[in-house]
């Protein structure tokens, strides 16, 4: 009842501001008039009655003011009347104007410029589902970071419970031969897995399969779509065709989507799978340090324990895992969440970068409020003679705001 | 006019106000020339604040406002104090009862 009044009134005043004005001044007006009349009762000529009752009320135009004050509705007129008044005082002095617009753009669109180079690196998730289920796992000799082996990949993927997947990859750089211009091409040699940790499936054709990834089997290949359009012309009967590698024919088996992004090897165009002998030859490739080693975390497991629960299978040893003396993992494994290893190196410079560029917002904020100042300073004359003429020339309740900070100093 | 009056005591402008208007409609100058009279000269009434005292309690709800033509053929407004005007009355004046006579009790023991 009481906030509904508040607010129809409210409103009324603010909509129709003349004729609550006009109100006010009958009211203030009618006040003079009976004031005046009594002074005349008490003896008092007409004019001179007029004067004392005028001299009591005191400036007619301060009593409106001060009914006028009242409410939410007058806080509201004010702020626009103050927001007019910055409107008038920019056009009057387009260079002040100018130079504030600048600086603050210039803040402004450098910290954006920045903030967009930065944010997905430092902030956004990786382009996969889940991507924060993925650790990188390095084996941590001597508290460095080395790249895992084949045996190691193995032993962990019989032993670990933590881990719903892992899959290892290793850099290759065949040679796309048997067409009119041989390509260098980039890529991965991964482990069936590959894409299923990371949660992409191809876009035409089929997955790696476990059985493709045994020696002895057919070699075949996954091309991005960048490659699939750049060499064969988006033709999707290449899938189940043969290329040659190396001058070695493979097969294509299939095509990522358009979006995939492999941020483990971003330049990489095609994926073979590794065909490591399960036996482990001691003095074969299997024991290399050479493969990276991502692991996508069960839903139900956190990083911690995950991580616990390798270090745990690098201090106990089983008969049936022999491992190396190269490969023994005396020192454990150092696990991180992919993202946060991808970014190690960069991020306490992009860091340093964001904060540089905090303040140089900072700093074009400070010049702007001293253009202002200076501005306010120059103007404390005019105010107070506007003030003390009762703020006439620009409109009707011109700059309340401004003008009682200032009447307050 | 006396020259020892001294303004409203502060916060019981209200009081005085819905007071007064509770005997019988009556219009800004009116309430005012009241109040002087009644307290014998000591209470001035600021026209400033009295305007805005009645635009707020107005707006509260406790009076009610109706512009009437005047003899000489202006506008004027006549308050008049409505139901629930009636009881912060009540209750403004217990509360003030309660307050003077307890300044009136210590004053008394210091004496």
């Amino acid at each position: 009842m009481w906030m509904w009044r508040e607010l129809s009134r409210g409103l009324r005043g603010l909509l129709n501001r003349s004729s609550a004005d006009r109100d006010i001044a009958d009211e203030v007006e009618h006040y003079l008039d009976e004031a005046a009349a009594s002074f005349e009762a008490r003896g008092l000529s007409p004019e001179e009655a007029r004067l004392a009752a005028r001299r009591e009320l005191g400036s007619v135009t301060a009593v409106r003011d001060q009914v006028r004050t009242y409410g939410w509705e007058n806080i509201v007129e004010t702020t626009f009347a103050d927001v007019r008044y910055a409107g008038r005082r920019l056009r009057r002095y387009p260079v002040q104007a100018l130079v504030a617009a600048l600086t603050l753009a210039l803040g402004i669109g450098a910290s954006t410029a920045i903030f967009s180079a930065v944010n997905p690196v430092l902030f956004q998730p990786l382009p996969y589902p889940d991507a924060g289920r993925l650790m990188l796992i390095w084996d941590g000799q001597g508290g460095s970071r080395f790249d895992v082996t084949f045996g190691t990949y193995r032993e962990l993927m019989a032993r670990n419970r933590s881990f719903e997947s892992m899959t290892v990859a290793r850099p290759m750089q065949p040679t796309l031969t048997g067409v009119a211009e041989p390509e260098r091409l980039d890529g991965q040699y991964v482990s069936a897995d590959f894409f299923r940790v990371l949660g992409v499936r191809p876009a035409l054709g089929r997955d790696f399969q476990p059985s493709d990834d045994v020696p002895g089997t057919p070699f075949v290949v996954l091309i991005s779509d960048g490659l699939w359009r750049r060499r064969f012309s988006a033709d999707p009967r290449i899938v189940g065709r043969q290329i040659a590698l190396n001058e070695i024919p493979v097969i294509v088996i299939g095509i990522l989507p358009r979006g995939f992004e492999n941020v483990l090897s971003p330049a990489a165009e095609i994926w073979s799978p590794l065909k490591y002998d399960p036996a482990l030859p001691l003095n074969g490739r299997e024991w290399g340090h050479h493969l990276r080693l991502v692991g996508r975390v069960r839903a139900d497991v956190d990083a911690d324990r995950a991580r616990h629960e390798l270090d745990e299978i690098a201090r106990a040893t089983l008969p049936e895992f022999a491992r190396p003396q190269w490969a023994a993992l005396r020192d454990g494994f150092i696990a991180n969440s992919l993202q946060d290893e991808l970014t190690r190196t960069v991020r306490p410079a992009l860091f340093a970068i964001v904060g540089a560029v905090i303040l140089l917002l900072t700093i074009a904020c400070v010049n702007v409020t001293n253009l202002l100042l200076a501005q306010g300073a120059e103007r404390r004359t005019e105010l107070a003679v506007r003030t003390a003429l009762g703020r006439p020339v620009l409109g009707s309740s011109d700059n309340c705001s401004l003008r009682r900070c200032c009447s307050h100093r | 006019m006396e020259t020892t009056n001294t303004d409203v005591i502060q916060g019981t402008l209200d009081m005085l106000i819905l007071k007064t208007v509770s005997l019988e409609p009556m219009h800004g100058f009116g309430i005012t020339r009241r109040v002087e009279q009644v307290s014998r000269g000591v209470f001035k009434v600021n026209p400033g604040s009295l305007l805005t005292a009645l635009n707020r309690l107005e707006r509260a709800g406790w009076l009610d406002a109706e512009w009437r033509q005047t003899a000489n053929s202006r506008r004027a407004k006549y308050y008049s104090l409505t139901r629930t005007g009636r009881k912060q009355l009540e209750e403004e004046t217990s509360n003030w009862a309660r307050r003077a006579s307890a300044v009136a009790r210590i004053l008394k023991a210091e004496a």
